[in-house]
């Protein structure tokens, strides 16, 4: 059951997906209906004309023989006005059979129509092997109603074969009436019949197979071109952006193709041109960050120099070596960050895996942060309910997200107490800092994370970022397969989670909700 | 009589400002900008210790290391604009003894330059034996059958500090502070790469090391010692 379901269903797959099977398909039912149609038509007018031509030709022979056996017994008749049945009964058998010569006389018969008296009895007689039970007594009836012309009636012969009765009065002098009936068998005409429909049927079959055949070329030529395009098309989407079609002709399936081969070179161009331009970019950033590096290494150390002098000069020139100083180690920090994107955008990043739990981690982050913390006076609340088995990790990335995170936090937790959350599932770790500062509008926390973001001025940094750490932060944790999202509402602080799936899943769902539910204070 | 300090730079303004610290700090120095100037100079000037920017016309950087390296074990700390992996790994292949990124601390680069130069001889014996070598620390000579393993300074006392304490595992970390004088967690490729340069001098089958050991997650140790 189930394998012809399954037959069934992948007719239908082939049905849907092939235009040849529909095309093919629908020319041959369709050219059968027609054929059917006029062989039915054929069928039917040879078999009338058959039958008509051959019945007329019995209804007059029947004739014939009628008024040959009339003739034979009305001169039967002797001078005394009487008549040798028996002699003439054979004479009128005899007079039968010379006069009929059509084919398929199946046999004749004289019968005495019953209810007469009569001067002399004639027996009815027939020929042998006469159906008499075929002679109904509706033809008998039909032929006494109306004595003078020849009724038939369409028999079915003793073996199955159609035939036709006919019969008419004949009268025997002194001994009444009798039926004249002969049986024909038109079993010849049936035979000729069904070879005139097994001739059809053969040829129309033969016609249907070669209606189809020339379809299915005609089509498998005709569609070629759209077979190709498609087949073409699907490996120029699989990204083989050199496939072209072979142009023949310059019928429509030329100008299908040379369309199709102009689209292809052109969004070809396009995409060229776009990764090209992409590498370049990239290749730009990197090459100018790495060019930088060299006459930023002289100005570090000659301000180095001058920073380390400043107690030598004079009040104004001292302080211009500090800001010189201090601007140099910001610039040095961003073009190394600068340059850690650019390494992410080349896709020359990798992971160094090791197996930590992330509350160690999270752990030593706090720890490194907590003097800075207690200096803006806020206290540092770590809520750890998971995270405590290894996970697989890059601990220095993960330590440069948290760090980021955690001194924003501190940055603009305005001296609030700030909550960290560490917790695991089966699938993902997750890690969430919490502030209670100024917070962000919406707009502002969807755009955090762009490089060179900065909020507005009532998020000033104090300790002076570079407007990159959290781009960077975001790359590190998609490098883990995982993300950072942020939560934030205007006076009521901010919440960075960043959630690493293990082993490389996906779809996972973060064990942390955003925001955490704040605890109540104990 | 001051150490002198050979920097190869291809920018005169690094050279210069490098210059004017190290005269400050207390070392004789001479600039040149160019790999064959770097060679030519090497042998005039014969230094203590060579600055190696990797980025230089002419003959770039590593080449200039493997020229120097061909003839002398003197310390070369490259200066490297580079981060990435293979260009560091290169030079140190090429037998730098060390590497500082740029752009670098004054005082960093002082540190290191020390570090590198300040070779420890505490001579508790004259002579060690490992597997079938025998280290000369009067010398600073290490032989096989009488024949001398040319080792640069640096190698000698990766090879003398795993010798001395032969039933000691040194970690990576452990080696980088003893070795290369690093108070802070650095590079553990150095040591990587030193050691495969060592073992490439010393052992008979670098692939069936005898006299440095691997101890699998841990570190290296010293192969079987013996009183020479």
């Amino acid at each position: 059951m189930s394998f012809f379901r399954r037959l069934l269903r992948l007719a239908q797959l082939r049905w849907r997906t092939s235009l040849r099977l529909r095309m093919v398909a629908a020319s041959g039912i369709l050219s059968a209906l027609a054929l059917g149609l006029i062989g039915g038509f054929l069928s039917y007018t040879i078999q009338s004309n058959l039958y008509d031509s051959r019945r007329d030709e019995i209804l007059a022979e029947t004739t014939a023989v009628s008024r040959n056996v009339q003739t034979l017994f009305d001169g039967a008749l002797d001078v005394q006005g009487s008549i040798d049945v028996e002699q003439a009964n054979a004479a009128a058998q005899t007079t039968v059979r010379s006069t009929t010569n059509s084919p398929g006389l199946a046999g004749f018969a004289i019968l005495r129509v019953p209810g007469q008296a009569t001067e002399q009895l004639m027996a009815s007689s027939s020929s042998i092997d006469f159906p008499v039970e075929i002679i109904t007594q509706e033809l008998r009836a039909a032929i006494q109603g109306d004595r003078t012309s020849v009724h038939y009636q369409p028999v079915e012969m003793p073996d199955g074969q159609p035939g036709i009765a006919a019969g008419t009065n004949v009268n025997v002098p002194t001994a009444g009436r009798y039926d004249l009936v002969l049986v024909y068998d038109l079993s010849d005409v049936q035979e000729n019949l069904w070879f005139v429909q097994g001739v059809l049927a053969v040829g129309g079959g033969l016609f249907v197979l070669i209606t189809t055949f020339i379809v299915w070329t005609v089509t498998t030529r005709s569609i070629r071109p759209i077979v190709t395009t498609a087949q073409t098309a699907e490996r120029f989407a699989e990204g083989n952006l050199d496939e072209r079609i072979e142009v023949e002709g310059e019928d429509i399936a030329a100008t299908l193709a040379t369309s199709f081969n102009k689209m292809a070179e052109s969004i070809h161009t396009q995409i060229t041109r776009l990764a090209t331009l992409s590498t370049l970019q990239q290749q730009f950033v990197s090459d100018v960050s790495h060019e930088l590096r060299t006459p930023l290494t002289t100005i570090k150390l000659a301000g180095s120099m001058l920073f380390d002098q400043r107690e030598t000069f004079d009040p104004d020139t001292a302080r211009a070596a500090e800001l010189l100083k201090a601007q140099i180690d910001k610039f040095e920090l961003t073009l190394a960050e600068l340059l850690e994107l650019s390494r992410f955008d080349a896709g020359a990043a990798e992971l160094e895996l090791d197996s930590i739990a992330p509350v160690s981690l999270v752990s030593s982050s706090i720890d490194a942060v907590q003097s800075l913390a207690d200096s803006k006076g806020s206290a540092m609340r770590l809520h750890a309910p998971g995270g405590h088995t290894e996970f697989d990790l890059d601990p220095r990335r993960i330590r440069r997200i948290l760090q980021n995170l955690l001194s924003n936090a501190i940055d603009h937790g305005e001296g609030k107490p700030i909550d960290v959350w560490v917790d695991s599932s089966s699938t993902a770790v997750s890690i969430a800092v919490r502030d209670y500062g100024v917070g962000m509008s919406e707009h502002d926390a969807a755009r955090v994370f762009d490089r060179f973001w900065r909020a507005d001025p009532s998020r000033q940094r104090q300790t002076g970022g570079t407007g990159l750490g959290l781009a960077i932060a975001q790359e590190d944790s998609r490098l883990h397969g995982g993300w950072i999202d942020v939560w934030s509402a205007p006076g009521e602080g901010a919440c960075f989670r960043v959630t690493v799936p293990r082993d490389g899943l996906t779809n996972v769902v973060s064990p942390v909700a955003l925001p955490p539910e704040v605890p109540s204070e104990d | 009589m001051a150490e002198r300090i050979l920097i190869v730079d291809d920018d005169p303004g690094i050279g210069e400002v490098v210059q004017l610290f190290l005269v400050v700090a207390g070392f004789d120095t001479r600039v040149a900008t160019s790999g064959p100037d770097a060679i030519d100079a090497f042998h005039e000037y014969n230094p203590h210790l060579v600055l190696l920017d990797l980025n230089l016309p002419g003959l770039d950087g590593i080449a200039v290391c493997r020229k120097i390296r061909e003839t002398s074990g003197t310390p070369i700390v490259m200066l490297t604009a580079r981060t990435d992996t293979q260009d560091i790994v290169a030079g140190l292949e090429a037998g730098a003894d060390d590497y500082v990124e740029k752009p670098f601390n004054d005082k960093v680069l002082v540190a290191r330059i020390r570090a590198c130069m300040r070779r420890p001889s505490p001579v508790t014996s004259a002579k060690l034996a490992v597997s079938d070598i025998v280290i000369d620390l009067k010398g600073h000579q290490v032989t096989r059958g009488g024949e001398p393993l040319s080792l640069t300074p640096l190698e000698f006392d990766l090879l003398h500090t795993l010798a001395s304490s032969p039933d000691e595992v040194f970690t990576r970390e452990h080696l980088l502070e003893k070795v290369w004088g690093y108070q802070y967690k650095a590079d553990t490729r150095l040591v990587n790469v030193h050691v495969q340069r060592l073992r490439s001098k010393i052992e008979n089958d670098v692939d069936d090391p005898k006299i440095v050991l691997t101890v699998r997650g841990v570190g290296y140790r010293a192969g079987e010692t013996h009183p020479a």
